[in-house]
């Protein structure tokens, strides 16, 4: 036989719980913009029905229920959805990195213009013309030598600003891993606070927020491989090699190369071998592409000074000496270390015209050099000095487009799958009004109830047994 | 699908930082009047500007040697047509000095002018164009004939101008094929005269040659100042060709570039109030 309290404990239940979910809305309405925040709820069941104590219960029909009740809170997150985004993620730092510096590079050499190399190149072979068309002036003899000047110091310029690219995508390289080392420390202590909360029995559901937002962050720089384990921990592997294992963390440093580049290494050793992310990207702009511009731009100027100087030794100057090297350069560096020989220094009777001395109206090493304009002997072999700048520009061009191009679409894959998470995760205010609503009525009727029961027993305590009285 | 308050305001942020994106480089467009204001706003098209602008620059230079080359040969042109005049005075006094009613001091005076002439000769086959000697091949700071008499003292070289991309014109005559037979003429018939003898029928035949050797000259430079104003023709109009394609490669089409930015902008209005009217909005400002 139920008894009359039994109905007060059961809308005490539904009060409580009502209270509890009420307090759940509060806090995904307080989350509703913070970022990584996936949305809680509560895992209602109804709580253990009464069954009469009788032998054979046939005075009642079934069971009593006693009220509802809160078995847990959860948070409402897609794994899989965080697993790809993690891996584009990594996608989008690779190409995002390319783009940011190649954009750099691309304006530092300002193509197509009148201001660019290929101009004072252009402006070289021209003083050289004019020099071929009045070998006797004096004044042409200082134009040939102020724009080879110019040349040379134009050329050092853009080896400089090339390799100013190389030392600061280096430094990025060093920033990143510090990065990484800064991400997977504060990984590791989430997994033991994690770990606590899950041993007790309970869902750490703001702490794995941070953490997974955490692991976002660190695959821009290095893909991740991430294994939950049953702990509630989650072990980070880089290349395979673990980074963070419950609250351990496995540093990575940095290593100079015999060229004084960093390359990424376990503290435990080892090279790093990285798939994608930031960190690749970097690596692979300063050892590869920026490396391969610095070269191009070495080959360009060696082959211009190289035909330049051999021409320039064939023949007289103004004096009816032999011809001195117009250029030099060290091997290795040439464009960053090319200038006008020190020995024709500012002297424009050393420029070379003549191939014989006697002749000051001899113009045909003049001509010859001012030839090399078209001459195609340059770059691979078969192009002009402007081709083989033209293609070198078009090669800074090309990789710079490819990254932009790839970045915004790696970009926007990243975003439609954030997208999707965020309509899995996130908050809607709607919604949270709608059940705040919900909410706020089950509390009033389960009131109601307890004031219904209260009623019932005023009458039984004070009104029942009042005959005659 | 689940729309979300953050999805709504995430992807609205998004597609008007695409919008003003664009409007950006639109606005570049109209700003420089560019349309490749990078190598990669189209590599291909950068790497042929870089070309077309080397070739125009070479044109240009191209020109200047051209009027460099005018010069020359306009002051070779004026040189000839003197000394021209000059040898026809000289076989004007050599069929003077023919006439047997002359004495010795009449043959005398003649020589006199003669030698004068010849000063005048030697002067023109040693005439400058700046510092340089026209008539020395390429030995331009050294005066062709010291004298009437003297040996040529140029070379025999030529003086080539690079006027057209692999064209080279020489523009020049050189004094021993121009003038070496006319004054030796002179030399001869002022021998002649100074004798008080009549000018040899050989003398009056020298100086004939010495005149076809000049009009040989004249007509000589005559061809290379009509060949230079041909290239000049043919540099010109590749010039213009160059420049009509170096705009065609850089410069935006600015009806299209304006238009393009108005209809952009109308988007990013467009997009801006409307999200400004629904992000404002939710459930909670109605219940």
């Amino acid at each position: 036989m139920a008894n009359g309290w039994m109905g007060l404990n059961t809308a005490l239940s539904g009060l409580r719980t009502a209270q509890q979910m009420l307090d759940i809305s509060a806090h995904n309405i307080a989350n509703a913009s913070t970022p990584g925040y996936s949305r809680q709820r509560a895992q209602l069941v109804a709580a253990p029905p009464f069954s009469l104590p009788a032998f054979n219960r046939t005075g009642l029909p079934g069971q009593l229920g006693t009220g509802v009740q809160i078995t847990s809170v959860s948070r409402i997150r897609d794994a899989f959805l965080d697993s790809q985004i993690n891996e584009q993620t990594a996608g989008s730092g690779y190409w995002t990195a390319r783009e940011n510096v190649l954009s750099g590079v691309e304006s530092a050499f300002p193509e197509p213009s009148g201001s660019g190399l290929g101009t004072v190149l252009s402006r070289f072979w021209s003083a050289w013309e004019d020099l071929a068309a009045d070998p006797g002036s004096t004044a042409a003899r200082t134009a040939v030598l102020a724009e080879a000047q110019n040349l040379a110091s134009r050329f050092t310029r853009d080896a400089g600003q090339l390799n100013t690219q190389v030392a600061d995508t280096d430094n990025q390289v060093q920033a990143a891993v510090g990065e990484v080392n800064d991400l997977a420390t504060r990984i590791a202590t989430l997994n033991r606070q994690i770990q606590g909360v899950v041993v007790s029995g309970d869902h750490a559901n703001d702490l794995e927020d941070q953490r997974d937002q955490l692991l976002e962050q660190l695959n821009t720089l290095v893909p991740t491989q991430n294994i939950r384990q049953a702990d509630g921990t989650i072990t980070v592997l880089v290349a395979g090699t673990d980074l963070v294992d419950h609250d351990r963390t496995r540093a990575i440093t940095t290593v100079d190369d015999p060229a004084g580049n960093a390359v990424p290494t376990w503290s435990s050793g080892g090279a790093v071998e990285l798939a994608g992310g930031r960190i690749k990207g970097l690596v692979e702009l300063r050892d590869t592409t920026l490396a391969g511009y610095v070269s191009g731009l070495n080959a360009l100027a060696r082959q211009i000074a190289d035909a330049v100087n051999t021409a320039h030794a064939s023949g007289v100057d103004a004096n009816g000496n032999a011809g001195l090297p117009l250029f030099t350069f060290a091997a290795g560096a040439e464009a960053a270390s090319l200038a006008v020989n020190p020995a024709v220094g500012s002297n424009p009777s050393l420029i070379v015209s003549a191939a014989v001395a006697g002749a000051p109206g001899d113009s045909s090493v003049a001509a010859l050099i001012a030839g090399l304009r078209t001459s195609a002997t340059f770059g691979a072999g078969s192009q002009t000095p402007t081709d083989a700048y033209a293609a070198f520009i078009g090669q800074i061009g090309t990789d710079s487009r490819q990254a932009t191009e790839l970045a915004g679409n790696q970009g926007l894959v990243v975003q439609q799958l954030q997208a999707r998470r965020e309509s899995t995760s996130g908050v809607s205010l709607d919604e949270e009004a709608a059940d705040v609503m919900r909410f706020q009525q089950a509390y009033s009727a389960s009131a109601r109830v307890i004031t219904a029961i209260d009623e019932m027993l005023d009458v039984l305590i004070n009104k029942t047994g009042m005959v005659g009285r | 699908m689940r729309i979300t308050n953050s999805m709504l305001s995430t992807r609205a942020l998004r597609d008007l930082q695409v919008n003003y994106a664009g409007l950006a480089k639109v606005q570049e467009q109209v700003g420089t009047a560019r349309k490749l204001n990078r190598a990669s706003d189209d590599p291909a098209q950068a790497r042929v500007a870089i070309k077309v602008r080397d070739t125009l620059n070479a044109l240009s230079q191209h020109l200047r040697n051209i009027d460099t080359a005018d010069r020359a040969t306009s002051t070779a042109e004026t040189a000839l047509a003197s000394a021209d005049d000059v040898l026809v005075r000289l076989k004007e006094l050599a069929i003077q000095g023919a006439n047997d009613t002359l004495g010795a001091t009449d043959r005398a005076a003649i020589a006199k002018e003669v030698a004068q002439l010849a000063d005048t000769l030697v002067g023109l086959a040693n005439t400058r164009n700046g510092e340089d000697y026209v008539f020395s091949g390429q030995r331009t700071r050294t005066p062709a004939y010291a004298s009437a008499g003297a040996a040529y003292a140029g070379d025999t070289n030529p003086l080539n101008a690079r006027v057209a991309p692999g064209v080279t014109v020489a523009t020049n005559v050189t004094g021993d094929v121009a003038f070496g037979p006319a004054l030796a003429a002179v030399v001869q018939l002022q021998a002649d005269l100074a004798a008080g003898n009549r000018p040899a029928p050989g003398t009056l035949t020298a100086l004939d040659t010495g005149l076809d050797a000049l009009l040989a000259a004249r007509t000589q430079i005559g061809a290379v100042v009509n060949r230079l104003d041909s290239t000049r023709t043919f540099v010109e109009s590749s010039q213009y060709a160059s420049t009509k394609l170096l705009s065609d490669l850089e410069d935006a089409d600015m009806a299209e570039v304006i238009s393009s930015a108005a209809q952009r902008q109308t988007v990013y209005e467009a997009a801006l109030s409307v999200n400004a009217k629904i992000l404002r909005r939710s459930l909670v400002d109605e219940l």
